[in-house]
């Protein structure tokens, strides 16, 4: 795992711990990093985007946007590393 | 399913007969589906899970860890599925938990999908209802998507809840953010020349203040405002520093506590010129174009936030309360000056009529439905929309107003939050 994923990965913890802690603000914070850092990958690898990876990120989204963050902790943690973007994301 | 209301009322019925009696009396939560899609059933409420559909137990044991081994009382905000009772109370040195419900239309449902018996008959256990809780104590844990779904009587407790749970991150933004160490550091030179602010305070012992910020209902006091007499001190806030003037409104005071430039410099972009006469209050994170604008004296003022513990120690300056909100530092003025009656006009903290600020406000718009979910009880006792950031500043400022007994403290308007402590105009 590069420097990139790491610090990727951390973001992703980061926030599935705020979450359930029901720290919003900082969830949602570690979640954008996470998302920013999942771009550059995605670019210069458009393939790990797949339909799969593209709705889950949509349905992460929408719950964060309807205050489901425990939801939101769960995509995360338990589908997100069963996708594509799970190879980015986590070692 | 299993429906386990029996047995679980049972046990409330015996232990909290009163509760149970309430229980009875309270509504059924219409969207609350029981969902067994994951590794472990939970509640779908209004779109939200009420705990991980993966790991239940896995999300209790951390949540529980957020209280120190070794508690011997510990209170828990929310009941959630039960996982975070049994955790904390597999604790041998656990005394009493103190287990406080949010929404009792929740609990008849959570009552009724899963077994709470191990809990419910556990001695250490207390049970209380949100409504009668004043103030959040510690040690506590939280079943966090329980705020989400809260009773009117239960909205303080659970904002205050909010507000701890996120003040250390908003504390830990503002400190590290570098744009406001540089500004601070460029404003050094200027706040060791400039007054204190402490040369306004004590000037006004009990006098009557009006304190004016952006919210929508500022309107309803324009009059007021224009009749004032020359007794009244006017301290308005930088937002609300254009819709007054448009109004022929020239405020006595104006403080201006934000670090964000651009934000800042458009609440100022107006003609300042009949305010030669009229002290700027600020706190050195302001940018220096902002201050270098104002044509009146400037008094330099500290909060309690850790930016400025370095500076207060090398040009000590005095203090104002500010809890994210330049509102509370204009109120905290207005006492330190020796107010005895201080009336907060345009304090909404909330949107009534679905407008974010009062017109001719620099950043007045409509609010979406969608976009604020969350509310406050207003002065009719029904609900207003608003933002979880406007909820803390409110419930910062119940603080802060229940510090100061000797203050009389006035909200004009009852359509935006209602203020614990404030009294109404229209009632007085």
């Amino acid at each position: 795992m590069n420097k990139l994923q790491s610090e990727c990965d951390l973001q992703r913890l980061q926030a599935i711990t705020a979450f359930r802690l029901g720290r919003e603000g900082e969830g949602s914070n570690a979640l954008v990093k996470f998302i920013d850092g999942l771009a550059p990958v995605l670019e210069s690898n458009s393939a790990l985007l797949g339909p799969d990876e593209a709705a889950l990120l949509s349905e992460i989204m929408a719950a964060q946007q309807r205050g489901d963050y425990l939801f939101v902790a769960d995509l995360l943690e338990y589908l997100l590393p069963a996708t594509a973007l799970g190879g980015i994301s986590t070692a | 399913m299993h429906d386990y209301s029996i047995n679980n009322l049972q046990l409330l019925q015996q232990r909290w007969p009163e509760l149970f009696a309430k229980l009875e009396g309270a509504s059924e939560l219409a969207a609350l589906e029981y969902i067994d899609a994951g590794e472990t059933p939970t509640l779908l409420v209004n779109g939200i899970h009420l705990s991980s559909c993966f790991d239940r137990v896995g999300e209790a044991r951390l949540q529980a860890a957020e209280v120190p081994q070794g508690s011997h009382s510990v209170w828990l905000y929310g009941v959630g599925c039960g996982d975070l009772q049994c955790e904390l109370l597999s604790r041998d040195d656990l005394k009493q938990l103190d287990v406080v419900i949010l929404s009792l239309p929740l609990l008849k449902g959570v009552l009724r999908h899963f077994d709470h018996q191990q809990w419910l008959g556990d001695g250490r256990v207390r049970l209380h209802l949100g409504e009668s809780q004043r103030d959040i104590r510690a040690p506590f844990a939280v079943a966090p998507a329980c705020l989400k779904i809260v009773d009117d009587g239960a909205a303080r407790l659970r904002d205050l809840i909010v507000l701890e749970l996120e003040t250390r991150h908003i504390n830990a933004r503002v400190r590290n953010n570098p744009q406001f160490l540089q500004q601070i550091q460029e404003n050094m030179a200027l706040v060791a020349k400039e007054p204190s602010v402490e040369a306004l305070f004590g000037t006004r012992h009990g006098a009557q203040f009006y304190v004016a910020a952006a919210g929508p209902t500022l309107r309803e006091n324009y009059q007021r405002l224009k009749e004032r007499d020359g007794d009244t001190l006017l301290i308005a806030v930088d937002a609300a520093l254009k819709p007054l003037v448009r109004e022929g409104i020239t405020p006595d005071i104006v403080v201006t506590i934000d670090g964000v430039r651009d934000h800042i410099m458009a609440l100022f972009d107006l003609d300042l010129t009949r305010f030669a006469k009229t002290p700027l209050v600020y706190f050195p994170i302001v940018h220096r174009d902002v201050l270098q604008r104002w044509p009146g004296p400037r008094y330099a003022a500290y909060g309690s936030s850790p930016l400025y513990e370095e500076l207060l120690l090398q040009h000590p300056k005095g203090l104002l309360y500010a809890a994210g909100t330049v509102l509370h530092a204009a109120v905290d003025l207005a006492v330190k000056m020796g107010g005895g009656k201080i009336v907060m006009m345009g304090t909404d903290f909330s949107f009534p009529g679905r407008r974010s600020h009062v017109a001719n406000a620099v950043f007045c718009e409509d609010v979406a439905q969608s976009v604020h979910q969350e509310w406050v009880v207003d002065g009719h006792g029904g609900q207003v929309p608003t933002s979880k950031n406007l909820r803390g500043y409110l419930r910062d400022l119940e603080r802060y107003i229940a510090q100061h007994p000797q203050v009389r403290f006035i909200n004009s308007s009852r359509a935006g939050a209602l203020i614990s402590g404030a009294a109404y105009l229209d009632a007085i």
